[in-house]
């Protein structure tokens, strides 16, 4: 196993820890670095099975007529979804399971536990001076409560009915409606039965999973910090992610209560989302019910829109903390940093409503979503000035990961920017549910947050490992994924624009869809060329972890704690204690080294 | 320990690292123009693939020689239509299973006769077709395949527009079970049985004084439903498309129909017989496949005097006579679909202008008759209506008839088509108008039908007895 | 189970083997040639590390000009139907130039901060931060949000069916209105089924309760939205079933149906889509929320009849078509001069 090679071997004989075994030190691990690393390896797993089922939603969209039969060669379970005598087409069901679960994959099993999971875990007990968490064996137990999760959701492709495909938000009664015998089948949908309930438990255990970790890094970042580390003088990684675990606490249990009220609704026969009149499927139906549809979308998005920025505030802390280093400049305005991560959390607990401005909810209610929305632009245009301020004047190295975070800042200006849209409810009401909000996710969560991570990853990959990656694969990879990832998703802002659907299995079906075909398979081919560039982040991964250079403990010549510990750290981190004397951003100037670590003293 | 490495450590690529990721990166790339190609297919965006062909039917197939003893529990859950032929078993109806074709030891042979035969007569999705030269009789399939619209040119483009909108719920071959079937209730039509629900075909004879094998629909039937859906099922309205593809899809289904059908009965006849005979038969090799074949035929083709005419048929036949017996049958489906079409049911007149108020005798005829000859399925006009099996092995719930949801269309001639033919193929009686005036009798409860959903419309007496005393 | 697939004379189904994609179409050639630009920028980064700033301006080039000529070739917003798609497209050219400056400027600075000169000393100026600057780049944009926010209420307010000029919208109730024409649109898997009020005059007293409970003289139409130029619609939607989205692209409308709710929306027509030689433009129905399998299949047409006259003349058509006692196949049900073909053949 390539992943216990690269952990730490020598015992540093630290007071009051026992020898763990093989079991104890690398799998169920307390060791908070252990914990980040496995969250780190699941995360680039669950990323290519992700990515590869977001290739099958592209090849339908682009080729509506084509066959796939040649994957039921490989798998053949899959072969009812992809009948040969179909000519190896996949059914319209199939391909709503694919988009389904490409979209629960990616939120909750790669870029949540990628960020919070790997980063947090790894960093902020590093970063602020600590042995390890707050609580070691909650932690190991976050982790390994993700693993249910996937399994589950894997599971479900080959059950009765097939995987969820209800979409990611999994609006009753699509999702929820249920024959009035008791039965998991779903008249609905035959794929929102038993494949709906296995996906409620897999977001049921996400949520418990990502809860434990928010309550250790709230506990770990307010009691553990080292000696003159004040919140103040935090590097921007630990603040992102201390706001993201209180987002995480205060907002997850809306959505882990609406996915157990969803089950109760098809486990038990409640009928949280089922409206006083039943629904009628044909000759099925469903009963009478006394619930609400909206109330689901309202409990989903006051979790599902904080997501967003849980997905998006660690990318930024992180790409914070790698600017300045690769800059040699300090930070600007760190405060203003700080204020405006608070302000996007606390202003995104109330914009939810923009998600449902065409759903039946009150009109004046969405006119005072549409002000608060329109709000939460700031304090990101705020962010992206700063870093650009950052910038300006500076000695830029351009490494793998700074080429990554700069490409993150030049994305996020985009994905930023079209969100405004969707604050201007008129203009969203147009383009809600059509291809410019896959756009806007995609520049938000791919072409901001995945560069985030990679250039996170690159950063602290000698850190974690001991070496370094390949700097020209790794640039590279930025090159190809930066040009490939705007061939995919630029355009679809434009058949948004043009009013094309999402979630459409043929669009060519409609008129005023055909001129878009050729964009669409524009996209596919881009969207391969994008998939296969991946391969050459994870090639750099592998080959890096086994023949990477050595890494000193300080590579990058920054300041922040973790670079203070050798690289890979030993159990317990830091030999003494740090002391902090400063910020984290000192770079540059006329001292005697450009950079001053936060424990030296002046 | 603190360490503060005091010069810049930056990595930089070494040479050799460089030219390395310039051969990585080539070998990729070159790998993505060859894997891209394979992994794509390819862009014949309407084409069908030669190599795509009817699936042989393997469902059971429900011998209805003998009625259900009594009604189904429940609809069969989503996505298990199988459970409600277990009922029938259950209940003595004998369930065909072409699999146990096998267990004669000439069943291969003869399912092999039989697809060769459809092979070469109704072609594949890519080429359907109805009929080819050399088979015996040609020229009179030749002429009604003409006749009923279903030349290649058509039937290609029926079956590319199948593809696209048909396929997933009604199957490659028409079966009824494609993927999106499964949890759809009613289930999609299988048409290889050769059955129709709604239709506006008069009870008629062949010229040959024959009953037709099954009721026909008529082209304006398909085409109906095809334009307009079956509202309150799962059937969709394509009327958006255009006019010839509405035309093609119509004679693309008749095609998977009479494909359907001549396989249906081929191994209906087979398998019907008891395993005890089937073996007796083997004894004699010589006679083996004469039997067969007069079994299979006589049974589906009712001769008039069955031996003499057997006789006749097996002395002429060239070759097999399995093959020459199906063309038969070929040629003599297609005459009734064909006779179908000449023989629709002509309204009688409708005593009262239809732009006049309701008369409320008349309703209160219809509501006579309608208590007397259907509430005993359509229960509470329709609201306790009990389910009942139908002949695909299903289970169907007559209509609720206070909610003016009517699959069949909502035309007052539409409800007149199903009060004077019924729907055969789920057990729904013609109603008996004969006494009388049936004209009015008929049209009485058409009227009343069309008034029961509408609690205004009724007279406060009627009203008081269907919908209580409240006013909607 | 087929008998035995090996001794069957037909064969066995198969996925299909052909390959062409046609790499001379640009849509497929593109993407490679893109790959190829990264490819050299990444080569020539070796030598000249500033060529980074590169990649970053084509990509900025790129998205600019592609933008551009989407916007002037026809791959934008579709056709106006009313004033109101005005309006609406009025925000979003609005918002659309506000930010394409802010886009054009920062990639500007990122990339002149790729390209600038190192500072003297190789050391950069330890400058952490400026009130100023601060107070300058969050004002600006705060002052051009909070325009954009009170700018589009109006829009809004019309948008779900108040008068011109009001600034707040009302909740979901059906006034004494002025609607010319009474449809319930009922959205079920996968059609939508249209009810039109009685054509001969006689409103609906409660058109909420009419939307649940039908009428005898209503006529009854499958996917097809008609109206007259000038006319304002009052849209009932219902669904049976789940969660639709009725979506009218030209109308830049878009409202979901709730089950258990109906949902009263009304839509301005200010154009027909009836050429003058009588040929049709394609205006389509689609649905928009995810709602099972077929979603992609909802898929209806619009008509906007030049005057009322005209619409009166369909839907009496349709009326008497709907009461036929004669006629084997009604005229009303065939598909009109102009069908919308499928797909291109």
């Amino acid at each position: 196993m390539s992943q216990t090679q690269a952990l730490p071997k020598t015992e540093t004989g630290h007071v009051g820890h026992h020898q763990p075994g093989f079991v104890g030190r690398y799998i169920f691990s307390t060791d908070h670095k252990v914990i980040g690393i496995q969250y780190l390896f699941s995360a680039i797993l669950f990323l290519l099975v992700g990515g590869g089922l977001a290739l099958l939603v592209r090849l339908q969209v682009g080729y509506p007529d084509e066959s796939i039969g040649i994957l039921t060669r490989f798998i053949p379970g899959l072969a009812k979804h992809i009948p040969a005598e179909w000519g190896g087409r996949m059914s319209p069901e199939f391909y709503t399971m694919l988009f389904t679960m490409h979209a629960t994959v990616m939120i909750f099993l790669v870029i949540i536990p990628w960020l919070t999971g790997a980063f947090g875990n790894f960093l902020i007990p590093l970063m602020i001076g600590a042995k390890d968490m707050a609580f070691p064996i909650l932690n190991m137990l976050s982790y390994w409560f993700m693993w249910p999760a996937f399994g589950l959701l894997m599971a479900s492709f080959f059950v009765d009915g097939g995987a969820s495909g209800v979409g990611w938000t999994a609006y009753p009664t699509l999702s929820s409606a249920d024959l009035a015998d008791g039965s998991y089948a779903s008249p609905a949908a035959r794929h929102a039965g038993l494949g709906q309930t296995l996906w409620l438990l897999a977001i049921f255990f996400a949520g418990v999973s990502s809860m434990m970790g928010s309550v250790n890094y709230i506990t770990t970042v307010l009691h553990l910090r080292a000696p003159g580390m004040s919140l103040l003088r935090m590097p921007l990684t630990v603040w992102s992610l201390f706001i993201t675990a209180i987002l995480q606490a205060v907002a997850l249990p809306a959505l882990t209560v609406a996915a157990i009220m969803q089950l109760s609704d098809k486990v038990f026969g409640t009928v949280f989302f089922l409206p006083p009149g039943g629904a009628q499927f044909g000759a099925w139906s469903t009963g009478a019910g006394g619930g609400q549809p909206l109330l689901w979308q309202h409990l989903f998005w006051f979790y599902s829109h904080p997501a967003v920025y849980i997905m998006l505030l660690p990318a930024m802390g992180m790409v914070s903390d790698i600017l300045p280093v690769f800059a040699r400049k300090p930070l600007f305005g760190y405060r203003p940093m700080v204020y405006s991560m608070s302000a996007i959390a606390g202003l995104g607990f109330i914009v939810w409503g923009h998600h449902m401005f065409q759903s039946g909810m009150d009109p004046r209610v969405g006119a005072a979503f549409m002000v608060a929305t329109i709000m939460i632009a700031l304090p990101s245009a705020v962010k992206t000035f700063n870093w650009l301020a950052t910038l300006w004047g500076a000695d830029i190295r351009f490494t793998a990961s700074m080429l990554n975070a700069m490409g993150f800042v030049s994305m996020f200006v985009i994905g930023g920017l079209s969100g405004i849209f969707m604050a201007v409810a008129p203009v969203d009401v147009n383009v809600h549910d059509t291809y410019f909000i896959v756009a806007h996710i995609h520049y938000v969560l791919f072409l901001s947050t995945l560069f985030g991570l990679f250039a996170a990853t690159q950063f602290w990959f000698p850190k974690m490992f001991g070496r370094c990656m390949s700097e020209s694969l790794g640039k590279l990879h930025f090159a190809l994924t930066f040009v490939l990832a705007n061939c995919t998703f630029y355009p679809m802002h434009i058949l948004g624009i043009g009013g094309h659907p999402r979630r459409y299995f043929d669009p060519t079906l409609y008129e005023y869809l055909q001129p878009f075909q050729p964009l669409n398979r524009f996209m596919t081919i881009s969207a391969v060329l994008l998939g296969l560039a991946q391969l050459i982040f994870l090639g750099n991964f592998l080959f890096s972890l086994a023949f990477g250079k050595k890494a000193s403990a300080n590579p990058w010549d920054s300041n922040t704690l973790e670079w203070q510990a050798p690289s890979p750290p030993p159990h317990g981190n830091f030999e003494t204690t740090p002391v902090v004397v400063r910020g984290p951003y000192e770079f540059g100037g006329d001292g005697p080294a450009d950079h001053q670590p936060q424990t030296a003293t002046a | 320990m603190q360490q503060i490495p005091t010069q810049p450590s930056t990595p930089r690529p070494s040479p050799i690292g460089r030219w390395l990721s310039v051969l990585v990166a080539l070998t990729l790339w070159t790998t993505a123009g060859l894997v891209i190609p394979l992994a794509l297919p390819g862009c014949g965006v309407t084409e069908i693939p030669d190599s795509v062909f009817y699936p042989l039917r393997s469902n059971p197939l429900v011998n209805l020689d003998k009625a259900p003893a009594s009604a189904p529990p429940a609809f069969p859950p989503p996505g298990k239509p199988e459970v409600s032929l277990k009922w029938l078993e259950d209940q003595g109806v004998p369930i065909l299973n072409p699999d146990s074709l096998e267990k004669a030891p000439w069943g291969t042979e003869w399912r092999e006769e039989v697809n060769t035969f459809l092979l070469s007569q109704f072609g594949t999705p890519a080429k359907p077709r109805v009929g080819t030269e050399g088979v015996d009789g040609f020229a009179t399939i030749a002429k009604l395949s003409e006749t009923l619209q279903l030349t290649p040119a058509v039937l290609e483009r029926g079956s590319k527009q199948y593809r696209r909108l048909c396929l997933h719920c009604h199957g490659l071959g028409g079966e009824g079970a494609g993927a999106t079937s499964g949890w759809l209730n009613p289930l999609p039509r299988d048409f290889r049985q050769g059955e129709f629900k709604f239709i506006s075909t008069a009870e008629h004879k062949l010229e040959s004084g024959f009953q037709p094998l099954k009721a026909r629909p008529r082209r304006e039937d398909i085409l109906r439903t095809l334009h307009l859906g079956l509202e309150g099922t799962s059937m969709p309205s394509f009327g958006l498309l255009a006019r010839e593809d509405v035309e093609a899809l119509a004679s693309y289904t008749l095609h998977l129909s009479i494909r359907g059908e001549v396989e249906y009965w081929a191994l209906f006849y087979a398998l019907r017989q008891d395993p005890e005979t089937l073996k007796a038969v083997e004894k004699d090799p010589a006679k083996e496949s004469r039997n067969r074949a007069i079994r299979f035929l006589s049974g589906a083709l009712e001769w008039e005097d069955p031996e003499a005419d057997v006789e006749d048929f097996v002395s002429k036949a060239k070759g097999s006579l399995l093959p020459a017996g199906m063309a038969k049958l070929l040629d003599r489906i297609l005459r009734e679909y064909a006779a179908a079409d000449k023989n629709p049911i002509l309204p009688m007149v409708d005593p009262y202008p239809s732009d006049q108020p309701t008369p409320a005798q008349s309703l209160a005829n219809g509501l006579k008759i309608f208590q007397a000859q259907c509430v005993n399925c359509h229960a509470g006009y329709g609201r306790q209506s009990a389910l009942r099996f139908d002949n695909w092995g299903g289970v169907v719930r007559p209509a609720n008839l206070t909610v003016p949801v009517y699959k069949g269309g909502r035309r007052p001639v539409d409800l007149y088509y199903r009060i004077i033919r019924g729907i055969p193929p789920c057990g729904m009686p013609k109603a008996n108008v004969q006494e009388g005036d049936p004209a009015r009798q008929a049209w009485d409860l058409v009227r009343f039908l069309m008034a029961l959903p509408y609690p205004d419309s009724l007279p406060s007496d009627i009203r008081q007895q269907i919908h209580g005393g409240a006013k909607q | 189970m087929p008998l035995d697939p090996g001794n069957s004379p037909v064969p066995k189904a198969t996925e299909s083997a052909g390959f062409a994609l046609d790499w001379s179409a640009p849509e497929h050639a593109l993407p490679l040639i893109i790959t190829g630009m990264a490819f050299v920028i990444w080569l020539c980064a070796f030598r000249f590390r500033k060529a980074w700033a590169a990649i970053v301006g084509i990509n900025t080039a790129a998205v600019a000009a592609y933008t551009a000529w989407s916007a002037r070739n026809g791959h934008w917003l579709p056709e106006k139907a009313n004033d109101l798609a005005g309006e609406v497209d009025g925000l979003f050219n609005m918002v659309m130039v506000l930010i394409t400056v802010f886009f054009i400027l920062t990639q500007c600075v990122l990339i002149y901060a790729m390209l600038q000169k190192s500072p003297e000393g190789g050391r950069a100026k330890p400058v952490h931060g400026n009130h100023t600057l601060e107070l300058v780049w969050t004002l600006i944009p705060g002052a051009l949000l909070v325009y954009i926010a009170i700018a589009q209420l109006p829009t809004w307010a019309k948008m779900k069916g108040q008068n011109a000029g009001a600034l707040l919208p009302s909740g979901y109730e059906v006034a004494s209105d002025p609607a010319d024409l009474l449809v319930t649109v009922t959205g079920k898997q996968w059609e939508w089924r249209m009810r039109y009020a009685d054509p001969s005059g006689n409103k609906p007293e409660d058109p909420i309760q009419w939307a649940s409970t039908p009428a005898t003289a209503d006529v009854h139409v499958v996917n097809e939205l008609h109206a007259w130029k000038g006319a304002k619609v009052r849209l009932m939607l219902r669904t049976t079933d789940v969660i639709h989205s009725f979506f009218l692209p030209q109308f830049r409308f878009k409202q979901d149906m709730l089950p258990g709710k109906t949902i009263p929306a009304l839509l301005h027509t200010d154009k027909t889509n009836i050429n003058p030689d009588g040929t049709e433009r394609s205006w389509e129905i689609a649905c928009a929320e995810l709602c099972g399998g077929n979603h992609y299949r909802m898929r209806g047409r619009v008509v906007i009849h030049p005057d009322r006259e005209s619409f009166m003349t369909w839907l009496n058509e349709r009326k008497s078509g709907q009461s036929a006692r004669k006629e084997p196949l009604a005229s009303a049900d065939k598909p009109p001069a102009n069908p919308m073909a499928g797909k291109q053949e």
